[in-house]
């Protein structure tokens, strides 16, 4: 509260004008891999965000340095399994939930397969905050670039792998397929490079909300079990290393 | 703590036996009786000692004896729901 009746000088309403989150990502290259395992990570640069989305894309970098500033990221694991990485927190909103919906759909895997890591700053980008219902808006958009970059990206690996154009190859249901031949690829299989990927592309085509089929349908709550059992840790059951208490 | 004295306690991490929920746990889940589920552990806590008191309550008891525990989120209608079949699958094992 102000004191002696000053002007608040928060405006909740115009939560719009903050900045997506950004983070100078310090780690190197082979680093990022040694924390997430082998496999394919899409990162979203921070000038890639919304707004600014002039650079073409997907690209992949093999050998390049790690952009510095990152605003989310995602990784495809050698056994198929996909994280989201984003800076915002699980606190009953079960953004958990509806963020890996958004995923599972965009890049064409079943919900089981994606889990989020929250709100973990040792691990995630760096965050302002949860606030504001600005989750939904800001991360949901950025996520499903980011899945259909990895979805491009998968589809561009198999294209090399067959010599076939990567617009004659269909991506779902956790493989790139052939229709012509017939022959298909596990995404598992495809990441077993350590390929690293901008989201960038304003290009990459993006599911219309008419072809959701996992996204915005209801699915049973990520990690339910966690909350009859009591072991699902809220913010105010976390004791990092070092922690102080006031 | 006083009055509770040397009496055994129970807590939510304790209700699961061998893998397996108590049937409360599991009503509470598949009724989705929750939405932060910030209040969950006390509710299927009270649950359990209701349904051990009563076994077959009426929502208005179910109601009464979950008084002391509050839902900001607003869940009461599941919960009740989740009580009623957690008494009925527990009525049903019985048999």
């Amino acid at each position: 509260m102000s004191k002696s009746g000053e002007q608040i000088l928060l405006e909740p309403e115009r939560y719009e004008f903050l900045a997506l989150p950004m983070h100078r990502f310090a780690l190197e290259r082979r680093d990022f891999f040694k924390l997430l395992g082998a496999g394919i990570a899409i990162i979203a640069v921070a000038k890639d965000l919304p707004a600014q989305e002039t650079a073409p894309g997907p690209k992949a970098f093999h050998n390049e340095e790690l952009p510095k500033e990152i605003g989310a990221w995602l990784h495809i694991a050698e056994d198929g399994t996909v994280t989201g990485f984003v800076g915002k927190a699980e606190m009953g909103q079960n953004v958990r939930t509806s963020l890996a919906q958004t995923i599972a759909d965009e890049l064409g895997v079943t919900f089981g397969n994606v889990r989020m890591l929250l709100g973990d700053t040792a691990l995630t980008p760096f965050d302002m905050g949860t606030f504001g219902s600005r989750t939904t808006p800001t991360i949901t958009p950025l996520l499903r670039r980011m899945a259909a970059a990895a979805r491009q990206l998968l589809l561009e690996e198999a294209s090399k792998k067959w010599n076939v154009p990567a617009d004659r190859l269909t991506a779902g249901v956790g493989k790139i397929t052939d229709p012509a031949s017939g022959r298909s690829l596990r995404y598992a299989e495809l990441a077993r490079e350590d390929l690293v990927a901008r989201h960038t592309a304003p290009e990459t085509p993006i599911k219309p909300a008419s072809q959701w089929t996992i996204a915005g349908k209801p699915v049973p709550k990520a990690d339910g079990r966690a909350f009859v059992t009591g072991s699902h840790l809220y913010s105010s059951d976390l004791r990092p290393e070092g922690m102080l208490f006031g | 703590v006083n009055a509770v004295g040397a009496r055994p306690i129970t807590t939510i991490e304790g209700l699961e036996k061998n893998g397996t929920l108590h049937p409360v746990q599991q009503a509470f889940l598949d009724v989705e009786a929750f939405q932060c589920a910030y209040c969950t552990s006390g509710l299927i806590m009270s649950s359990v000692s209701l349904l051990q008191a009563n076994p077959q309550p009426s929502p208005e008891q179910i109601v009464q004896s979950l008084q002391g525990n509050i839902c900001r989120c607003g869940t009461y209608p599941s919960i009740i729901e989740a009580v009623q079949r957690a008494a009925a699958n527990m009525q049903e094992r019985t048999k």
